[in-house]
């Protein structure tokens, strides 16, 4: 598959917002304005903006909560999400969701789901929708690699083989989940060695190298549309803070995360961009300036933001559907 | 308005099918409901009749209760109208976080971008097959914003609710009696459908009410045609829908009668009566001439042995004492 | 040490008795045999003596409490000694008034003792109801609506308002019945239970008003007092019940009773009420002699005078309303009697004589019957009866 220098370009560029984005986030969740815990996806960049780069519009997803960046890629307003963030009203859901919950049905983005064990039932479900309607789309699920470990994750990716259903199984394993290791918590080396439990095609790449990361996920996706059927493909990669912007991980040797900031996703593409003379200073100046500039409106645009009133908390409880009468 | 006598069973099953063919968005999943060309059809046979006609939209599903409601929540987030069957209540638990996080708080959580048009169809109630195949459980799920609850009494109930449910843009638990099943009853030749939030008098009356939930109100029924004869009269009211609840006609009915009975097969603690019994406290103090009755289940979950069940669980009798018993104070 | 002063058992049918009056205060000395109280019982009012002497350390029951025989009413003893708190030896039943507010026992009344569900409680402020009374009458600690409408219906009966059950929260006087006006109620509330009916019929008083105006010259000269048209219709009636005797007759259980004298009752108002004076034998008197009857009795009622056995024996009673302006009368029957004749105000009416338009002087006459004696055609007969005497009056009176 030849990707076009257009498209790396883009990938770069998208890596730098991400981080620019929850930078600015992880700054303003230290100043106390944003409710509740914020979590933090950076380092993970090409994992995330590498597979839904790998999407087309149509294509469901379902975001990890670490995975802002993949809500912008998507398709979401950076601003809006910003200010989802910040609970304002003019959040994707009037700031009832928060950071675990943004959605964007107009990006067809399902929802991350906070009970993490809801992303493999509710990719299932919306896949089985797809094959039924022959419509053309398929489920992204990605999740972390503790989601991996619960029982859902059994149930559904074994349902989504036997279905042959268009599925991709994205584990961004960043090798913790909050701060138990993944080789304390699994039996196995890999989430991907599972994927023979369920006679799936599977595979493990290297979660830092975006273009690795979006061939993976193309192949995963055609395979999908063809009705192949689920693939399980698992990122490694790293989270370079703590679980959540209160967390100073004490738990993470400090040689693994010096080993791990080494690898770098976007000093690592910067590199090889440049390498091909497809990245110059010149560039490297635009683009940044041009993530500040979009950074900054977001920011803006959140903070100054209307608080929902109070009595909107009790909206949105039911939907009002009115049964016809034959 | 022709009508013909059938079984709750059938009604469902009508309801079922007439939904499947005005909408190709329905379809059903869960375990053995079609179980291959003869047809399991569900463990209460409710989908026996559906799997020749509908085979595509029948889907049996390995033992996967989390995934079975959690796939129609994702199924019905992208434009599906799901019907997913849990074989006994009791088993709901397995899926209580996607009913009751996912399913409940999804149209809340997106700020009403999404919203989640399922149906959970469970078999409850105590018929012998012990502790982990009897309970009717509703209180946990009337106490979820985001969630309907059902309990149909009649065939005819039955098939209107239902066919309400899988219009209903919202999640509902939609219950069956295991004891209904095979219970006739009129239902109409023409297609209808019974608004949610509306109970049904069963039978009219001024000296006492009784509000009688799901396999319950039969029961209360059959012990206020016994009170009729020794002179007493006695209202029947089912409210249908749990969640939401018709409070109105209840209050209504109270301040006529200033006694009321609230009859579940729930356990009695914490249950829907208890609920009830409060709200009618709260709209109705001032005519109450006694306090809220409550007929409920023993606090013990179902024996397996057949008079200890009867034991725990409300029967005629129990009823006709608490009626008694609130006349009496 | 204390003891107890009881009420004692001072007659031979007595089982409680009213404190009239307490002689003594608490703090007093008394000495044995000194009146401590006055009691009221079922034959008469007698002073309570204190058998011992020492100091009346504490009067357990009010004036005007009522208390069954046997109930400690006081205590006496030394200056200091401590009076034990126990019940009293017979705890007042609980259905007896006790009218005092003050209680009995000597723990305090406590507010929450009564009883009461929601709608009972709402009932009874609706009724202006005081719920302790419904607990007395009901005799049980727990009040629900039922009982309260119980206590509301023979609270009704006993004081025959016939206002409507809920009265809302509107305010209002209570006034208590007079005896007489209780007496009344009682007597009329048996008047329900009569089937009645009632025929009214025209009269023409062109000849009565003129043979008054002719007699009426010299009478007050000769008689002492004005001559009214009760007087000359009570000796009319009287005839008419001579030739109608069932309108002068009484239903009983063994039969219908037809009196063989008329004594006719005439309805007067005094400031105490309405009272029905009745003139004996009143067919075999001369106008002259019934009215100055009437006069006698009406004066006799003004002055509170008017002794019992002339409000016995009545057979007919007439009521001249006309005078309070009324038209047109449907009087109460007054039982046992099987008839009463209203008699409505003088009026003018506009009638043709000869093709002329002439004012002629009319009014009603209404007679209730009891319809078990008396049936329309009788009424018909007697009120034709009446009017011919009235429109006639010469003939008799003249």
């Amino acid at each position: 598959m030849t990707i076009s220098e257009e498209l790396m370009l883009q990938m770069y560029r998208d890596m730098v917002l991400g981080r620019s984005f929850e930078q600015r986030a992880e700054q303003l969740a230290h100043k106390g304005l944003i409710p509740g815990a914020f979590h933090v996806g950076i380092g993970e960049e090409a994992t995330h903006v590498g597979a839904c780069l790998a999407l087309t519009h149509k294509d469901y997803i379902i975001p990890t909560h670490r995975g802002h960046v993949a809500d912008i890629i998507k398709g979401a307003d950076p601003g809006r999400l910003m200010a989802e963030i910040l609970g304002r009203a003019t959040g994707y859901c009037g700031g009832r969701g928060g950071t675990v919950h943004i959605a964007d049905a107009a990006s067809n983005n399902l929802g991350v789901q906070a009970v993490l064990s809801a992303v493999f039932p509710v990719a299932v479900g919306a896949a089985l929708t797809q094959k039924r309607l022959n419509a053309g789309r398929i489920v992204l699920a990605m999740f972390g690699d503790g989601a991996s470990q619960m029982g859902t994750f059994h149930e559904a990716l074994n349902l989504s083989a036997i279905w042959h259903l268009p599925v991709v199984w994205v584990c961004v394993n960043n090798h913790y989940a909050m701060s138990t290791s993944f080789a304390e918590a699994s039996a196995i080396a890999n989430v991907a060695d599972r994927a023979c439990a369920y006679n799936m095609p599977g595979c493990v790449v290297d979660g830092n190298d975006i273009l690795v990361v979006y061939e993976t996920v193309r192949e995963a996706r055609e395979r999908a549309l063809a009705g192949e059927g689920p693939t399980l493909i698992e990122c490694k990669t790293y989270r370079q803070g703590g679980h959540s912007s209160f967390d100073t991980n004490p738990y993470r040797p400090q040689e693994e995360i010096d080993a791990w900031l080494k690898r770098d996703p976007i000093t690592q593409f910067e590199q090889r961009l440049r390498e091909r003379g497809i990245l110059d200073d010149k560039h490297m100046t635009q683009i940044a300036d041009g993530v500040q500039q979009q950074v900054d409106e977001a920011e803006e645009f959140a903070l100054n933001s209307p608080e929902p009133p109070p009595e909107a908390g009790v909206e949105f409880v039911f939907r009002s559907s009115e049964v016809e009468e034959l | 308005m022709t009508t013909r006598e059938i079984t709750f069973r059938d009604a469902l099953s009508e309801a079922l099918r007439e939904e499947m063919v005005r909408e190709e968005s329905v379809f059903i999943i869960g375990e053995d409901i079609y179980g291959g060309p003869g047809g399991y059809g569900g463990a209460f046979k409710v989908t026996k009749d559906l799997g020749k006609d509908f085979s595509d939209r029948l889907l049996d599903t390995p033992m996967i209760e989390q995934t079975i409601v959690g796939a129609a929540v994702g199924a019905a987030m992208t434009g599906s109208r799901p019907v997913a069957e849990i074989m006994f209540e009791d088993f709901i638990t397995l899926a209580m976080d996607l009913l009751v996080n996912t399913a409940a708080k999804t149209h809340y959580m997106t700020g009403g971008q999404y919203c989640v048009p399922i149906v959970v169809r469970a078999a409850c109630g105590a018929v012998g097959v012990g502790p982990q195949h009897s309970q009717t459980w509703t209180s946990w799920f009337m106490h979820v914003p985001g969630l309907h609850v059902v309990l149909p009494s009649t065939p005819y109930d039955a098939k209107g609710l239902l066919k309400t449910a899988i219009r209903d843009d919202n999640p509902v638990l939609f219950l069956e009696h295991k004891k209904l099943y095979n219970v006739k009853g009129n239902v109409p030749e023409e297609e209808y459908v019974i608004p949610f939030g509306e109970a049904s008098v069963l039978c009219p009356g001024d000296d006492v009410t009784v509000v009688a939930i799901g396999y319950m109100a039969g029961l209360a029924s059959h012990v206020a045609g016994t009170l009729r004869d020794q002179g007493l009269s006695v209202e029947v009211i089912d409210p249908r829908t749990l969640a939401p609840l018709d409070l109105e006609t209840i209050s209504q009915s109270v301040r006529k009668t200033h006694k009321v009975v609230v009859v579940a097969e729930d356990c009695k603690t914490a249950g829907p009566t208890a609920e009830i019994a409060a709200l009618v406290s709260e709209a109705c103090f001032e005519y109450l001439d006694a306090p809220v009755g409550r007929v409920g289940a023993r606090h013990a979950p179902i024996a397996h042995n057949v008079s200890m069940a009867e034991y725990i669980v409300p029967d005629a009798t129990d009823i006709h004492e608490a009626v008694k018993s609130v006349m009496a104070w | 040490m204390a003891t107890q002063v009881i009420l004692p058992k001072l007659t031979y049918e007595m089982e409680e008795g009213r404190i009239l009056e307490w002689l003594c205060e608490e703090g007093n000395a008394v000495f044995a045999g000194q009146a401590l109280f006055v009691v009221e019982t079922d034959k008469a009012s007698i002073e309570v003596l204190a058998e011992e002497a020492g100091i009346l350390l504490r009067v357990l029951v009010p004036t005007d409490a009522v208390v069954p025989v046997g109930t400690a009413v006081a205590w006496i003893g030394a200056p200091g000694d401590a009076i034990p708190e126990v019940e009293a030896l017979h705890p007042p039943k609980e259905q007896e008034a006790v009218s005092s507010p003050q209680d009995i026992i000597v723990t305090s009344r406590d507010p929450e003792a009564v009883v009461a569900s929601p709608v009972a409680k709402r009932l009874a402020r609706e009724l202006g109801i005081d719920l302790e009374d419904v607990q007395k009458h009901v005799g049980q600690k727990r009040i629900r609506e039922v009982d309260v409408r119980a206590y509301a219906d023979a609270r009704r009966t006993a004081m025959g308002t016939e206002g409507p059950e809920v009265a809302g929260d509107a305010e209002f006087e209570l006034i208590k019945p007079t005896p007489l006006q209780r007496a009344m109620a009682l007597h009329l509330s048996q008047a329900a239970a009569i089937p009645q009916a009632a025929a009214a019929c025209e009269v023409n008083l062109t000849s009565l008003e003129l043979l008054r105006n002719e007699l009426s010259a010299d009478w007050e000269a000769s008689h002492g007092f004005r001559l009214s048209y009760t007087h000359m219709l009570a000796p009319l009636v009287a005839l008419a019940l001579e030739s109608c005797p069932t309108l002068n007759a009484t239903w009983t259980d063994e039969g219908i009773r037809l009196y063989r004298t008329i004594n006719l009752g005439v309805a007067m108002a005094s400031d105490r009420g309405l009272v029905v004076p009745v003139v004996r034998a009143a067919n075999q008197l001369l106008l002259a002699e019934i009215a100055s009857e009437i006069v006698r009795l009406q004066r006799a009622t003004m002055g509170n005078r008017l002794p019992p056995q002339d409000l016995e024996g009545g057979t007919f009673t007439i009521t001249n309303v006309g005078m309070l302006g009324i038209t047109l009368s449907i009087p109460l029957l007054n039982p046992p009697q099987s008839g009463i004749l209203g008699i409505g105000a003088k009026r003018a009416q506009l009638v043709l004589k000869d093709g002329q338009p002439v004012t002629i002087p009319v009014t009603w006459i209404t007679v209730a019957f009891d319809h078990r004696v008396v049936d329309g055609v009788a009424a018909a007969a007697f009120l034709q009866r009446v009017k011919e005497l009235m429109e006639n009056p010469r003939s008799v009176l003249g």
